[in-house]
């Protein structure tokens, strides 16, 4: 595989891993609100 | 010049003075805003869906993503001439806010992504390049400029 791909492979997976967890972060403290507020 | 000087110095400027005073000219910023958002989010869906091999299928993905890629640009430099007017009708605001923040972190992101990587990968003749690895490109470009569009969104609510 050339470098070009390589690095773009790399960046990619660090991109999508990176807005899954930010993502996951919001959802997360929207749910711990819904359960400290409504139990 | 630290970065809330710069966003003091905006909230003063004559940009600043017209976006304030006159609704209608922030209106139609808002709506060029948006209208611009809808084609790069038009443009990177459908040529991340073709590499994805979910769409159009029986058109070369080397042809969606060349034609997609010159509407891109065109899309971001509407989007940023009118965020840059409307951002100045309420620079002291932003600088506080926590979505902004994150949408201009996606943003930048999303550009260098877009220039530094997808597109000169793009340029070569796809079926040279690994499946897999244009398929997480184009997962990679979906999500980033998903989160510019939703952190922009945020910044309404917020």
């Amino acid at each position: 595989m050339p470098t070009r791909e390589k690095v773009a492979a790399g960046v990619s997976i660090a991109m999508i891993v990176m807005f899954i967890v930010y993502w996951a972060a919001q959802i997360g403290g929207a749910l711990e609100m819904l359960r400290m507020a409504y139990g | 010049m630290t970065v809330l000087a710069f966003f003091e110095w905006l909230d003063a400027s004559p940009l600043a003075a017209v976006a304030k005073a006159y609704g209608g000219i922030y209106a139609a910023a808002q709506s060029l805003h948006l209208a611009s958002l809808a084609l790069l989010g038009g443009t990177v869906l459908v040529t991340d869906l073709r590499l994805m091999n979910i769409v159009m299928r029986d058109v070369p993905s080397e042809m969606v993503a060349e034609q997609a890629h010159k509407w891109f640009k065109v899309a971001l430099c509407a989007i940023m001439a009118s965020g840059a007017f409307m951002v100045a009708g309420v620079a002291q605001k932003v600088y506080y806010n926590e979505a902004y923040w994150a949408k201009m972190a996606a943003l930048l992101i999303g550009i260098l992504f877009v220039f530094f990587l997808k597109r000169p990968l793009l340029q070569r003749d796809h079926s040279t390049i690994t499946p897999w690895v244009l398929k997480t490109v184009a997962v990679a470009s979906t999500l980033v400029w998903f989160t510019v569009a939703a952190c922009g969104r945020w910044i309404g609510f917020s």
